[in-house]
């Protein structure tokens, strides 16, 4: 499952980066998912979710990239179109992958942290 | 302008992508400003897209791809061994008809063998012709495969356009950036 979020596009690198002020910042996938979390969301809301949540601007081009992969692989799933905007929402597979990630996350943020404090 | 300018950037995807995701696309993009970087992100976003869609969509099965080239390839190698044959056995029988006008010789057994190459490979290239149109006629799938290679052919020459305007425009970004600082 860890790398089911990976760029199909380009065969970039798998999903969990560091994200901060100076790191790299996650994968558009991961961004999307942890948007969706909160509910559903048409292309625009979720730009400005992400921009608030991880301070992360995804062009458009980057964030249809990434729901196509999404929808493709069954993690996110549309919802009837509000006039020309369509949100969408987290699938059960969505959220499954998306825990999965996070607590890999969370894992890594505490070994990473706990090795600071011994050293 | 600005109008036109996101029109041809949603133009850039496939069309198989704009019948799904065109219109809210397109909403989208008329939220946002129209920046170098937001036309960078389409350009990159096109270029995935159709690479997606080019290695995603079945390309005509071996079996298939092999009656096809078999088919042109006894129909090519057929016109070529009838036209030479054809040319070469009349050449011949000019000269000897040349050297020896009047006299009642037999053709060579060389010219002979041309011209049977000549009328089999004529024989050939009408059956190759005759079954090429039969499999176009009553075969569907070919008609559908040689349609979609050829989808599949401007795909990647969009793609390596849309490449092309990518390099052209990193080295319209980082060139004067590298001169500026060489400058320094």
């Amino acid at each position: 499952m860890y790398y089911v979020l990976r760029y199909s596009y380009s065969g970039g690198a798998p999903m969990p980066r560091h994200s901060g002020a100076r790191g790299q910042p996650p994968e558009p996938g991961l961004l999307i998912l942890a948007s969706l979390a909160g509910g559903p969301k048409h292309g625009h809301a979720m730009i400005a979710d992400i921009k608030s949540l991880a301070g992360v601007h995804l062009g458009p081009g980057t964030l249809y990239g990434a729901l196509h992969r999404l929808e493709e692989r069954g993690l996110i799933a549309p919802l009837p179109s509000e006039e020309l905007r369509r949100p969408y929402r987290l699938t059960e597979l969505g959220r499954t992958v998306l825990a999965e990630q996070l607590a890999a996350f969370r894992r890594l943020a505490d070994a990473g942290l706990a090795r600071l404090a011994t050293s | 302008m600005a109008t036109i300018s996101r029109s041809l950037l949603a133009r850039l995807y496939p069309e198989r992508w704009r019948r799904r995701y065109g219109d809210e696309f397109r909403a989208l993009l008329d939220d946002e400003p129209l920046s170098p970087s937001l036309v960078l992100d389409v350009l990159a976003g096109a270029l995935g897209a159709h690479l997606a869609y080019a290695t995603e969509e079945p390309i005509m099965s071996t079996r298939r791809l092999q009656a096809a080239t078999a088919s042109i390839a006894v129909v090519a190698i057929a016109t070529t061994l009838f036209v030479l044959a054809a040319a070469v056995a009349k050449e011949l029988l000019v000269s000897q008809a040349r050297a020896g006008a009047g006299s009642t010789m037999l053709p060579e057994p060389a010219i002979e063998r041309l011209l049977v190459i000549a009328a089999g490979a004529g024989l050939a290239l009408v059956l190759g012709l005759a079954a090429l149109g039969w499999r176009l006629r009553t075969s569907p799938w070919l008609r559908n495969d040689l349609a979609q290679f050829g989808r599949l052919l401007r795909r990647l020459a969009m793609a390596a356009g849309l490449i092309a305007v990518l390099c052209a425009l990193a080295v319209l970004i980082v060139g004067p950036v590298l001169l500026i600082l060489s400058d320094r």
